[in-house]
């Protein structure tokens, strides 16, 4: 189900959010931003614990503002820092990384 | 009516709102954390009394006391107790669930949260605490009537049964045990009044030159 950006130029993935909470957006995927640098240094510190709170948190908010891919990766996070899985933990930041990038919003 | 939104995510907490108002919902308070919902509630020690509110919707996974915990503080609370609690959870287990349930929790909600499960589930919440309110205040209603009749009753001067009378003086003997004048008795047991005044056979003993009239 989570809709990754193919690593060619140009692409997007749209999601359509619902025109309610349009003033909430922006902020929601600036804090996702934030919580990519928050992982990577996480993840430089094998800091377990951080990776699977903010996982947990992605997962619980992704869905809810239309992010559901946010909740998968949020999820898979989660499930990799409870097993300390350092390399699936890469592969997901990854993902959400590049998916911050490639997202596009189109308000309904 | 009132809601209090209980999430350490800020950003879950500003979606709850807005779904919330969007609903029709305008009274909403929040906070990030235990703590924060203690003051809200006047349970913490600053002395406030805190604001009433008439649902709590609460995060399981917060820092510190979880919303589990939290759940079970509130509902020790006696003035708090009938508050009812949704948690809003992203946290599937059903252990925690049943956690949440046996710490007062009264239903639960999935995050992440759909708009349409969530007010629904918030008016329903809504609408059995408006009843559990309309209820406890006819209960209050009753129970003051019920005191009024009772110390009505109490005041009621009512003669009634056996009562002890000399058969010569014609006093009666009252509850203290003594004997008091049937005037006295009747007085202390009745509404009546006593107008005085001399019967024929007695103006004929004690009146005897005196013609009856």
């Amino acid at each position: 189900m989570t809709q990754t950006c193919d690593p060619n130029p140009g692409d997007k993935i749209i999601v359509h959010v619902d025109t309610d909470i349009k003033e909430l957006v922006p902020g929601f995927l600036k804090s996702r931003q934030k919580d990519v640098k928050s992982l990577l240094a996480a993840v430089e510190r094998s800091d377990y614990e951080t990776i699977e709170a903010l996982g947990h948190t992605m997962k619980g908010d992704g869905g809810g503002y239309g992010f559901h891919a946010i909740t998968d990766m949020g999820g898979s996070l989660e499930k990799a820092a409870a097993n300390k899985n350092l390399q699936e933990i890469r592969k997901w930041v990854k993902q959400l990384s590049v998916y911050l990038e490639c997202v596009e919003v189109v308000y309904k | 009516m009132s809601i209090l939104i209980v999430d350490d995510s800020t950003e879950n907490l500003l979606l709850l709102q807005s779904i919330l108002q969007t609903g029709g919902y305008k009274d909403l308070l929040t906070a990030e954390s235990a703590a924060q919902a203690f003051k809200h509630l006047g349970m913490d020690d600053s002395g406030g009394d805190g604001v009433d509110v008439d649902l709590i919707l609460m995060d399981i996974q917060m820092p510190d006391i979880n919303g589990i915990e939290t759940c079970r503080r509130i509902k020790e609370v006696e003035r708090l107790r009938d508050i009812p609690i949704i948690m809003v959870t992203a946290v599937a287990q059903r252990e925690k669930l049943q956690l949440a349930f046996a710490a007062g929790a009264m239903d639960y909600i999935n995050k992440p949260v759909n708009k349409i499960e969530l007010r629904t589930r918030v008016g329903s919440a809504l609408k059995l605490k408006q009843e559990m309110d309309n209820r406890k205040a006819r209960e209050q209603e009753l129970k003051k009537r019920t005191q009024e009749l009772e110390q009505a009753l109490k005041e009621v001067k009512v003669l009634r049964g056996f009562i002890p009378i000399c058969a010569s003086c014609k006093k009666i003997r009252n509850d203290r045990g003594y004997w008091q004048l049937v005037e006295a008795y009747i007085r202390e047991h009745s509404e009546a009044e006593f107008s005085h005044g001399i019967c024929p056979d007695c103006i004929k003993k004690f009146f005897p030159g005196v013609e009856p009239g």
